[in-house]
């Protein structure tokens, strides 16, 4: 009697031990993007403007030097409207161009975000801000064009 | 007595592992080739959107430029807005010229940003043998902001698709 109770002991064991790893298996692919809390958006914590984002690593040349540029212009960047959507998102929505870039900025650093990373109106808004700043065109002016190009409903 | 009693024991334990396997792997191979849980929930509200059903993944457009073949890439993220404007137009349009547009999801993928030299999405992309021919990048014009016409991308399609439309 004892020599048959083992004998089932075995097989539950095993049938326990495989309902286990194939729960896990089909469950475990669920935190692959565990990331992705804030309306898909990956956020990274670094030291300061001059570190860069891992993230960045995916991206073109020209993704990566405009995220370089953030801290240079981060006082016009706060003045100027995204139009890529995201100033209407229902939660956590943007309040200009720099939370494209910037989730947050504090004293442990600046919380980088991949928004603009993935967004084809967030890079070029930056892209024309840099030009127009090289060409010596005031925060005002570039507050402008940004409306004149990038606004659906601007009203010339 | 014992032995039968066993081997019905080990006949069910098989049954059911086999089973569980089988319900687990139900799950898999969305137009991704990955299960569906793998993926952003953005991708997931498009995996039935009809505007999104000629989705193509990195091995299958590597495999299309090894092959040479000449064809249009879509590329976007489920995450972009603008995309999200621009898709719903362009796909219709693109049905309509018989244009077998691939679309190319790089929230999924990000690595092909760089990889493709994408700096914008959406970036609709020509390939011919397997070489990048041309691209549009940028979205639809949405209201008076800057942006291509419908009509941009209607030139577009019908200035290559005598190149190869695979």
């Amino acid at each position: 009697m004892m020599k048959a109770k083992w004998l089932l002991a075995l097989p539950a064991a095993v049938l326990t031990c495989g309902i286990v790893l194939v729960a896990c298996g089909g469950g475990s692919g669920g935190d692959s993007h565990e990331a992705h809390a804030h309306n898909g958006e990956k956020w990274e914590l670094k030291a300061s403007y001059a570190e860069l984002p891992a993230f960045l690593g995916n991206f073109t040349d020209r993704t990566k030097h405009l995220y370089s540029i953030v801290g240079d212009y981060e006082a016009i960047m706060k003045t100027v409207h995204c139009y890529c959507g995201c100033m209407e998102y229902e939660d956590d929505a943007h309040d200009s161009l720099y939370r494209c870039y910037v989730a947050s900025k504090s004293g442990e650093g600046v919380t980088w975000t991949d928004h603009s990373a993935l967004c084809g109106m967030c890079t070029d808004e930056l892209a024309d801000i840099e030009k127009w700043s090289k060409e010596g065109k005031s925060a005002d002016e570039i507050n402008q064009l940004i409306e004149e190009h990038y606004n659906p409903n601007y009203n010339a | 007595m014992k032995a039968k009693n066993l081997s019905i024991f080990f006949g069910i334990l098989i049954v059911l592992i086999v089973g569980l396997v089988v319900i687990n792997n139900l799950g898999k191979d969305t137009v991704y080739g990955m299960p569906s849980n793998k993926l952003y929930p953005e991708t997931r509200e498009l995996l039935k959107d009809p505007n999104y059903n000629n989705i193509i993944i990195p091995d299958d457009l590597d495999q299309m430029i090894a092959d040479k073949k000449s064809f249009f890439v879509y590329y976007f993220s489920a995450t972009c807005p603008h995309c999200k404007w621009t898709t719903p137009q362009l796909k219709p349009l693109a049905d309509e010229l018989g244009i077998n547009m691939h679309q190319f999801n790089l929230l999924e993928f990000q690595n092909y940003f760089g990889r493709m030299n994408i700096q914008a999405t959406p970036t609709l992309v020509y390939y011919k043998d397997g070489v990048e021919a041309d691209r549009m990048q940028g979205g639809l014009k949405e209201g008076n902001a800057d942006g291509y016409t419908l009509d941009d991308f209607r030139e577009f399609f019908n200035e290559h698709k005598p190149d190869g439309n695979d």
